[in-house]
């Protein structure tokens, strides 16, 4: 009767240890797997409409204004960008070969993706960048480059907001390998995007204005070199067209 | 079965380098080495400009892992003396090894330009060319729209700093020459990879000061002078 009772006792404490793992598994796929509706970005929220905001950033909420559809195939190549940015392999060929066309849908949740991460993740932001980059056909999308352009210039590795103090020994200052641009990056990568996309095929008027406008925007950065070749390419393209 | 041989084909590479790393090396960091090494040695490519030849051969993975084999011995952890670098070389101590810092994995750089720090900082490891010492940044020190160059730790001006190269052999050459390479002759990377390589390559260039090592780099990396 005892070993009834315990084998009893056992088994309902398999059940309930069983119940909570399920519960959680379940919790879990929902943060991961977010119903299409609620990955619509903030980003594209806050840029919906005609241009307007020469100082909108990355972070900004919202009105919206017909959203793309979104398929499951978007929502799949989101996550696929996830474990390729958690994976840190910039050398993953996936990134030429799934994620080289997006659609409007994709490119939508992958803007959302670019405002969470915090903004020191300077390589995962430029990744993002760079991708969506390689997609321009339509006004949001230079709107997008639009807000990282205009983003308040990121002083440290550390911590954007805060220029940290370091050595200012002589023997260190050729330690700061490529830190500019680092700090630079996703802005960078912005510019290199307009930059083909003006030197492509596949221009149209109004999204050639918008580039121009994104580079006159550059034009005007706080960060020097980001300044610099945004000048650069708005001199180039304009020699080549007048 | 699969299990086992999946752990041992993930635990191959930790043992696989010829170098070693010291007790204290955190395991993060030793991982994101190891796994930035295995990048570089995935590199192909069938070419390379005749510096690049010069100092390593033609763009291939392996290459550049023997470079790097060849020269570092050991790997261990510092701060390098700032704060903000992610790696060093102190030939006072050692002149084999380098040092890494929890920059390493703090900071988030593309992979290449951490590995451009790395082949940087295993150049200085020879001691047969004195380190590949640095020469002295000229005064004023302006990049080519006249904008003075600073560093961007201190904002303080590099001008007359010992932070630039007069040849193309040295640290600061030999990364540029390497990234600039592999933007132009690697054939299994991605286009993030190469376009990485290029605006880093072209950043780096800008520490050679040297008018006939410029003019060198100039025509080997951009076919003008």
């Amino acid at each position: 009767m005892r070993r009834i009772l315990l084998g009893l006792v056992l088994c309902g404490a398999v059940v309930v240890v069983v119940g909570i793992m399920l519960t959680r598994e379940r919790t879990l796929s929902r943060h991961v797997e977010p119903a299409p509706e609620q990955l619509v970005s903030a980003v594209e929220k806050s840029h919906a409409f005609n241009g307007a905001g020469a100082h909108l950033s990355a972070t900004q909420t919202p009105i919206l204004i017909n959203p793309p559809i979104v398929a499951p195939g978007d929502v799949a190549k989101a996550q696929l960008l996830d474990t390729i940015l958690k994976a840190k392999n910039d050398n993953d060929p996936r990134l030429d070969r799934e994620l080289r066309v997006l659609s409007e849908g994709a490119k939508e949740i992958i803007r959302g993706r670019y405002a969470k991460f915090p903004t020191e993740r300077r390589n995962e932001r430029g990744t993002i960048v760079f991708l969506l980059g390689r997609n321009l056909t339509s006004e949001s999308d230079f709107q997008f480059l639009h807000s990282v352009l205009s983003e308040a210039p990121c002083l440290s590795l550390a911590d954007c907001k805060a220029e940290l103090p370091g050595s200012t020994a002589s023997e260190n200052l050729h330690h700061d390998l490529g830190t500019g641009v680092t700090l630079a990056y996703p802005q960078l990568v912005a510019l290199k995007s307009i930059e083909n996309y003006l030197a492509g095929s596949r221009q149209t008027d109004s999204n050639t204005a918008a580039a121009i406008r994104d580079l006159e925007t550059a034009r005007q950065s706080q960060i020097t070199r980001v300044a610099t070749m945004a000048d650069e390419i708005l001199t180039k393209y304009q020699r080549a067209h007048h | 079965m699969k299990l086992l041989l999946l752990g041992a084909l993930l635990a191959f590479p930790l043992t696989a380098s010829a170098y070693t790393f010291d007790s204290d090396v955190p395991a993060a960091v030793k991982n994101q080495i190891v796994q930035d090494m295995g990048f570089i040695k995935s590199l192909q490519g069938n070419n390379g400009t005749p510096l690049h030849k010069e100092i390593f051969g033609n763009v291939d993975g392996a290459t550049y892992v023997n470079f790097f084999e060849t020269r570092v011995t050991a790997v261990g952890l510092n701060d390098c003396g700032g704060g903000k670098a992610v790696a060093c070389v102190i030939p006072m101590f050692d002149s084999s090894k380098i040092w890494l810092t929890q920059n390493y994995i703090k900071f988030s750089h593309p992979q290449v330009a951490k590995m451009m720090v790395v082949f940087h900082e295993s150049r200085h490891t020879e001691d047969a060319n004195g380190n590949w010492g640095h020469a002295t940044c000229p005064t004023p020190f302006n990049d080519a729209n006249g904008n003075e160059i600073k560093s961007i730790w201190t904002g303080a001006t590099l001008a007359g700093e010992p932070a630039c190269d007069i040849t193309p052999l040295g640290s600061y050459g030999s990364s540029t020459i390497m990234l600039k390479n592999i933007q132009k002759f690697c054939t299994n990377c991605t286009d993030k990879v190469k376009m990485d390589s290029g605006m880093y390559a072209d950043d780096q260039f800008k520490r050679i000061t040297g008018e006939e090592a410029k003019a060198q780099m100039q025509k080997d990396l951009y076919g003008t002078l």
